[in-house]
C-alpha cells in the first residue's frame, strides 16, 4: 500500500508526502481514525517512504513513495526492518518493558543509513508508565529518529503524550466515495458495489479487500456464523472449528490466488505461507466480533463494527462474562504470534478455539 | 541449498551466534540464524538489531543458497547428535532437512531475503591488536558500566582509538575505570565525510556488545583481531568471525575532570591480602545495604577495615599497609572496590588520597610499558 492509495485519506496523505517532500519531518505523530480505516496502513506506507533508499519523489505531482524493490523495502514489507519497528500491543497493553526497549532502541546509532521510524500501533493500550517512558524520546528524539504514534482512541491518551505528537486525522471515507471507488478500479461487478460499501462503514481498506475477493464476504459469513455458535458449542465443538477455520483460509486463498498479480509484482508466497496469510486475516475478523462483545457489554447502544449481525452480537454478549471475551482477544492475538512464527497451523487453530469456548 | 559440514562446527558456530540472537523480540526472524551455502563455507549469522555476530564454518558446498532457521531448535537438535557429518539442504518453501547418520529433521525455515543485512562498516579508524588485550582492557572497565536506562551515555564504554593506544573509559558516576593499552598502527580512513566527524575522540560501545565480544576473545596470546569504528558502528573482525554492534548515540562525559591530579597521602597494600580482607569484611553486610566499608590507618604501619551492619555485626580486619603522606581515614563502597582488585593481576595497589570526602584513586602497582595505563577512581562514602 502505497500513501497515493489510500482511498478517503487523500489530505492525511498529501500532508505527509508533503512533509516528506519538504524534509521537515516531526518527531512524532499521532495518527488518529476508527478501527479499520486505513491509518496503520497509512502510518506503514509513511515509514516505508521515510527508509526506503531510492524513493520515488516527484515535488510537482506532490508525489514521495516508498520505490517497494530496494533492499530496505524489501525487509520493510517483511516487517524486518531495523529502522521501520513496529510495537504493538503485548496481550492486552503496551508494557514498560516494550518501552524501555524502544528507548535503549532510539538511544542507539542507526544500524544503516539515517532516518529511523517507530510506530506505535494501538497506542492507548500503553500503560501509564509505558507513555511516561517516552515521554523525553517523543520530545526530543536523536536526529532521523520519528514516532509515529496509531490510535482510535487519542482521548485514553496522556495528555502529555497528545501535546508532543503532530496529529493526523483519518476519517472515515463516505459510503457514496467508497462505492465511487470501487466503481472506478472496477474490481467488483456492479450491484455488489454498494453493498460492500454499505458494509464497509466508511473503512476503505475493508471494503476493497472484500470486493477484490468475493469470497470474503461468504467467508465472513460463515465466521460469524461459527463464533455466534459458541456460546452454546461443547468441547468437542472446537476440533470442527477449528478445520472449518482452515477451510474459510484456504478459500480465500484460492479466491486470492484466481487474480493473482493484481497487488504487487511480488513473487507468489508458497502456499503455506498463504494459508498463514489468510488465517491471520480470519482472526482479524473474529478480532472485530469480539471487540464488538466488549463494546456491547459496556455500552449497549454503542455502534458496533459488525452492525448488519447485531442481534446475534447482543445474544453472544449475554452469554459471555466479560473475562472471557478478555481471554479470547487475548487468545487470538496470541495464535496470530505463533501463526507468524511457522508454528503448526491445525494445531495452534484448535488450541485457539478450545480457548474461545465458554464451557472447559 | 545443500551443504555438508561437521556437527560440532556447526554446532559451536550456532551456539556462538546463537547468543546474540533475541529471546524475547516479537520479530520472528530475529530469533532465527542466517545460513549461507559458498565457496567452501558456510556463514552463520545472527543478530538483534543491536549487535549481530556472523562466524563461517568449513562445510562442503554442492548447491549455494541461504534460509534463515530458529537458532534454539537447531542448536537443541545438533547439541544431541552424535559428531558426524550433517547434511543440509532446503526446498522452496523454506523447509530445512537435516541428516545425521539415522536422524532425520525438517524444520520450518523463513526466506533469507527477509533477514536483516549487518550494516558495512567503511571509513573511520581501525587498529589492530591482540585479543588477550581488549579482553583485559574490557574486563578492566566493563564492570563499571552503568545499568540505569533511564542514562544512556553511560550504559556503555568510551573507547578511543589514538595513536599507538586503545583506551576503553566506563562509569556510573559513583566510579570511574580507565584503561588504555599500547596499540601501534593506527590506521585513520580520512573520509572527509561528516559522517566520520567526531570518531577521533572516541565512540560508545554499549556493554551488551563488549560482553558478547568478551566471551569469544581468547586470553592466548598470538591471536589478533582489528577493531573498527565509525560514527555508528563498531566493528571487530577476527579468524573466522566478525562481530558489529550499534552504538550510543551522544557525547560521553569529560571524564578527565574527574580524576584527582594530585594526592597528598599514599597507600601501597597487597592486592590479594586486601581482597581477602574485603570479602570477608563484606559478608556482614546484606545485599541491600550501603555496602560501607571504612579503611583507616593506625600507627603501627596497619591498615584497619571495619564494616558494621546493625542487625547483623561488626567486621574488623588489618592488613599491612605502607603509607606516604599523614593518617588516613576513608569510606568506600566495598564492592566497587572487590569489582576493581578482582580483576587486577598486579601483586600490589596503590590508593592514592586528598580527604575523606575527595574521590580516591587505584592503580595496580606495576612496571608499565608505553601507552598502557589503568586507573579506577572511586567516590568516597559518609564515615557515619
Amino acid at each position: 500500500m502505497r500513501l497515493r492509495e489510500l482511498v478517503g485519506h487523500e489530505r492525511p496523505a498529501a500532508l505527509l508526502q508533503g512533509s516528506l517532500l519538504s524534509g521537515r519531518i516531526a518527531n512524532a505523530y499521532l495518527f488518529v481514525g476508527e478501527e479499520g480505516i486505513g491509518k496503520a496502513a497509512a502510518a506503514l506506507a509513511f515509514g516505508r517512504a521515510l527508509v526506503c533508499e531510492t524513493p520515488e519523489v516527484r515535488p510537482e505531482a506532490g508525489v514521495y513513495e516508498a520505490c517497494g524493490t530496494c533492499p530496505t523495502c524489501v525487509l520493510t514489507a517483511a516487517g524486518n526492518h531495523p529502522h521501520l519497528r513496529t510495537i504493538a500491543p503485548d496481550g492486552e497493553r503496551i508494557k514498560i518493558d516494550q518501552m524501555r526497549e524502544l528507548r535503549h532502541d532510539v538511544s542507539l546509532t542507526a544500524f544503516g543509513g539515517t532516518r529511523r521510524v517507530y510506530l506505535v500501533r494501538n497506542a492507548e493500550a500503553m500503560t501509564e508508565e509505558s507513555a511516561n517512558c517516552i515521554l523525553k524520546t517523543l520530545e526530543e528524539p536523536p536526529p532521523g529518529v520519528t514516532l509515529v504514534l496509531v490510535t482510535e482512541s487519542p482521548s485514553q491518551l496522556l495528555p502529555t503524550i497528545l501535546s508532543r505528537c503532530q496529529l493526523v486525522r483519518f476519517r472515515p471515507a463516505s459510503v457514496a466515495a467508497v462505492e465511487a471507488y470501487l466503481r472506478e478500479r472496477q474490481v467488483v461487478p456492479e450491484p455488489h458495489a454498494h453493498f460492500i460499501a454499505s458494509l464497509s462503514g466508511g473503512r476503505t481498506g475493508w471494503a476493497l479487500r472484500a470486493a477484490r475477493h468475493p469470497a470474503i464476504l461468504e467467508v465472513r459469513e460463515r465466521l460469524l456464523a461459527l463464533l455466534a455458535h459458541l456460546p452454546e458449542a461443547d468441547p468437542v465443538f472446537a476440533f470442527r472449528a477449528a478445520e472449518e477455520l482452515r477451510a474459510l483460509a484456504r478459500d480465500l486463498t484460492a479466491d486470492a490466488e484466481a487474480e493473482a498479480g493484481a497487488e504487487e509484482a511480488s513473487a507468489p508466497a508458497p502456499e503455506d505461507r498463504q494459508i498463514r496469510a489468510a488465517a491471520e486475516a480470519l482472526l482479524d475478523m473474529a478480532r472485530t466480533w469480539f471487540r464488538d462483545l466488549l463494546v456491547l457489554k459496556l455500552a449497549k447502544e454503542a455502534p458496533v463494527v459488525n452492525g448488519d449481525h447485531r442481534a446475534g452480537l447482543e445474544t453472544a454478549a449475554a452469554r459471555y462474562p466479560l473475562a472471557r471475551i478478555h481471554q479470547a482477544l487475548e487468545a487470538l492475538s496470541q495464535t496470530r504470534h505463533y501463526l507468524a512464527r511457522n508454528a503448526n497451523v491445525a494445531l495452534t487453530l484448535e488450541v485457539m478455539m478450545a480457548r474461545l469456548l465458554i464451557s472447559d | 541449498m545443500k551443504v555438508y559440514c561437521r556437527r560440532k562446527d556447526l554446532y559451536e558456530g550456532v551456539q556462538t551466534v546463537g547468543r546474540v540472537v533475541s529471546g524475547r523480540s516479537t520479530l520472528p526472524i530475529l530469533s532465527h540464524v542466517l545460513l549461507q551455502a559458498a565457496e567452501g563455507h558456510l556463514r552463520l549469522v545472527a543478530t538483534d538489531f543491536e549487535v549481530g555476530m556472523d562466524i563461517a564454518i568449513p562445510a562442503t558446498v554442492d548447491v549455494e543458497g541461504a534460509v534463515t532457521v530458529p537458532a534454539r531448535i537447531v542448536g537443541d537438535i545438533l547439541g544431541s547428535l552424535p559428531d558426524s557429518e550433517v547434511a543440509l539442504s532446503v526446498d522452496e518453501n523454506n523447509v530445512v532437512e537435516l541428516q545425521c547418520l539415522r536422524s532425520e529433521y525438517t524444520i520450518r525455515g523463513l526466506p533469507a531475503q527477509e533477514f536483516p543485512k549487518l550494516p558495512e562498516v567503511q571509513g573511520g579508524r581501525s587498529v589492530e591488536i591482540e585479543q588477550a588485550l581488549l579482553r583485559q582492557l574490557i574486563n578492566e572497565t566493563s564492570f563499571a558500566v552503568s545499568t540505569d536506562e533511564t542514562r544512556a551515555l553511560l550504559t556503555g564504554a568510551l573507547t578511543v582509538l589514538g595513536d599507538g593506544f586503545i583506551k576503553m573509559v566506563a562509569t556510573d558516576t559513583h566510579r570511574l575505570a580507565v584503561s588504555s593499552m599500547p596499540a601501534p598502527g593506527l590506521q585513520v580512513v580520512a573520509e572527509a565525510d561528516e559522517a566520520e566527524a567526531g570518531v577521533d575522540s572516541g565512540v560508545i560501545i554499549p556493554a551488551r556488545a563488549l560482553r558478547e565480544l568478551a566471551r569469544v576473545l581468547t586470553a592466548e596470546a598470538g591471536e589478533k583481531l582489528q577493531i573498527h569504528i565509525t560514527r555508528n558502528q563498531v566493528l571487530f573482525r577476527m579468524e573466522g568471525m566478525s562481530l558489529v554492534s550499534r552504538l550510543i548515540d551522544g557525547q560521553f562525559p569529560n571524564f578527565e575532570r574527574v580524576i584527582p591530579k594530585e594526592y597528598q597521602k599514599r597507600l601501597v597494600m597487597n592486592t590479594q591480602e586486601l581482597l581477602a580482607a574485603l570479602r570477608r569484611a563484606s559478608s556482614i553486610l546484606p545485599r541491600d545495604s550501603a555496602n560501607r566499608v571504612v579503611l583507616r590507618t593506625t600507627e603501627e604501619g596497619l591498615l584497619d577495615i571495619t564494616a558494621e551492619a546493625g542487625e547483623v555485626g561488626r567486621a574488623h580486619e588489618q592488613i599491612e599497609v605502607t603509607r606516604e603522606g599523614e593518617a588516613v581515614e576513608i569510606a568506600f563502597n566495598v564492592r566497587y572496590m572487590m569489582d576493581m582488585l578482582s580483576i587486577t593481576e598486579a601483586e600490589s595497589v596503590v590508593i592514592e588520597l586528598t580527604g575523606a570526602l575527595n574521590p580516591g584513586v587505584v592503580k595496580p602497582v606495576s612496571e608499565e610499558a608505553e601507552g598502557r595505563s589503568y586507573l579506577y577512581v572511586l567516590m568516597p562514602m559518609a564515615i557515619q
